[in-house]
């Protein structure tokens, strides 16, 4: 992925544009396609001039990259070179690797604030390609020469001997064949902004100063999980609190309202009591049957000629034991008597004298 | 130390945290959990205790009527101070009853009893006289308007055979209940 799809989205383009600065013994904007002064902090992202750093090269034989990676870390960790960026080519032909370190001037890092995005401005035109390339730039700090190929990009400002390009082609080892590009000073700014943006951002991100734990206080990100932890624990102190004040309230008014709960249960317990008195009672006395009323009966009997000889009463039933002339007229006018529910014989009728020796069975009616 | 401590501080932090999680937030919450329930009772204990209280006329009311039930139930039980004292008078009230009768006692004797409530009893009694048939008569209705209240379960009468003249004598078995309440 590089920056070259940003131009589709010129807003975005231009955001990023108006964000980005360019160092050179103080900052510059990029404005329609020139470089203009302006205060240190605007910009978040910056491309430094070459003047402001120095690019230190060092070959480790015979290691792998984990021990190699651990010696850099352990470097950082000792010296105070937080700041520098260091990269790590592989080398074949040392078996090893070469180690790239780009150091930032003390005055720029104490001017510029650690949150800024660092951008050496010749890491721009390193390609990495086998193909040699050398360019002549009019930057703010002068011509520079910068050229090379593969990983190894030299730079030199014209100075010194070091007066044109073919000069710069010689000591750099450079092909005398090799194109120069010739970027001139109006060109510049939108030049490096191309160069930008036609980056490739895994590649990009390796040749840059980024401080990501600047940005912002790292441990504030405990405050991710402190915050809703004690937020849980103000509502639980708070919730607690108010049902614990709730429940000694209503603990209170029972309290309170005690004599008079425990008189009234007693009341209520003494109503229980007696209404299960009252209760048994009926249940008892509801059973009533007056057995004196079946003496109307028993002298219709009689009054038909019958002769009794055993009167028994069980179960609300009435038997009678005797004899008469006719037993079915004794039976058929006992059950036209009102009080009669229903009278039968129990058992057969038997003659005894000519006369009917019988059993009958009454049950009376229930008085309402 | 100091160094050791600065170093890890970021873990040190997030291990309080969790600790405060484990022993505080989460007893916290099952303590919310446990005054939620209790409150809850308490809460359903305080709408009763209210309800009761404001039944209480209700209650009052209710007692009187009961007592007034309990008073008229009163009549139809032998209230006694113990169980010999009862077994006396009902025995004498039946006997008088079968002596207006002009019956002739064989015997009255109680059968055995029913624990109805703590001071509730209900006793049968077995009653075995001789007599005309006026006597009969005037047994059963003696009986069965008497106070206290004596209930007729079954009887059983003989005669060498009884018509219209009435004339002869009844041997008569009677299994009567009655109602002993114990005074306190």
């Amino acid at each position: 992925m590089n920056f070259k799809r940003v131009d589709k989205y010129p807003k975005v383009t231009k955001w990023l544009t108006s964000k980005l600065g360019y160092y050179y013994n103080g900052m510059y904007s990029f404005c329609e396609g020139e470089l203009k002064e302006q205060s240190i902090d605007f910009a978040y992202v910056v491309i430094v001039a070459k003047c402001h750093y120095n690019e230190d090269w060092k070959s480790f034989s015979s290691i792998n990259k984990k021990d190699l990676l651990k010696i850099i870390q352990f470097n950082k960790s000792i010296g105070t070179s937080s700041n520098d960026i260091t990269q790590v080519f592989e080398n074949k032909a040392i078996d090893g690797f070469d180690v790239k370190t780009t150091i930032f001037d003390k005055e720029l890092l104490n001017r510029l604030n650690a949150k800024k995005v660092l951008i050496p401005e010749t890491e721009l035109f390193n390609e990495y390609t086998d193909t040699s390339k050398v360019f002549q730039l009019e930057t703010l700090a002068g011509t520079l020469f910068c050229g090379g190929h593969q990983i190894k990009l030299m730079s030199s400002y014209a100075k010194g001997i070091m007066t044109d390009i073919e000069v710069y082609k010689l000591s750099a080892g450079l092909h005398q064949d090799t194109q120069a590009t010739v970027i001139l000073s109006q060109n510049f700014p939108d030049f490096l902004l191309n160069q930008l943006f036609s980056q490739k951002l895994n590649i990009l991100i390796k040749k840059i100063r980024l401080k990501p734990k600047t940005w912002f206080n790292v441990e504030r990100l405990h405050i991710l999980y402190l915050a809703p932890l004690l937020t849980a624990l103000c509502f639980y102190v708070i919730s607690n609190s108010y049902l614990f004040i709730q429940s000694m309230q209503i603990e209170n008014k029972l309290a309170e309202g005690g004599d008079k709960v425990n008189k009234v249960l007693a009341q209520k317990r003494l109503l229980d009591e007696k209404s299960t008195v009252i209760n048994i009672l009926s249940t008892e006395f509801e059973d009533e049957h007056l057995v004196h009323n079946y003496w109307e009966i028993i002298f219709q009997l009689i009054s038909q000629g019958m002769k009794i000889t055993r009167i028994t009463y069980s179960d609300h039933q009435l038997t009678v034991r005797g004899d008469a002339e006719q037993a079915s007229h004794v039976l058929g006018e006992a059950a036209k008597n009102n009080q009669v529910e229903s009278v039968v014989f129990e058992g057969p009728v038997r003659k005894s004298n000519s006369r009917d020796d019988f059993i009958l069975k009454i049950k009376a009616k229930e008085k309402q | 130390m100091k160094l050791v401590i600065l170093k890890y501080k970021h873990y040190l932090i997030l291990l309080m945290a969790l600790l405060m999680a484990n022993y505080v937030i989460v007893p916290l919450d099952n303590w919310q959990n446990k005054q939620q329930e209790t409150l809850g009772l308490l809460s359903n204990k305080y709408n009763k205790t209210q309800a009761l209280l404001n039944n209480n006329d209700l209650f009052n009311q209710k007692l009187e009527e009961i007592d007034k039930q309990l008073a008229l139930s009163d009549q139809m039980l032998f209230n006694s101070k113990d169980e010999a004292t009862f077994k006396q008078i009902a025995q004498s009230k039946i006997e008088s009853v079968l002596t207006k009768a002009e019956c002739k006692i064989e015997r009255i004797g109680f059968k055995g009893n029913a624990f109805l409530q703590e001071n509730i009893e209900r006793w049968s009694l077995e009653i075995r006289y001789r007599g005309d048939a006026t006597c009969l008569l005037k047994t059963t209705r003696g009986l069965e308007s008497m106070e206290p209240y004596v209930r007729i379960d079954d009887y059983n009468v003989s005669h060498s055979g009884v018509d219209i003249k009435g004339i002869g004598e009844f041997n008569a078995s009677l299994n009567v209940s009655v109602w002993y309440k114990e005074k306190t």
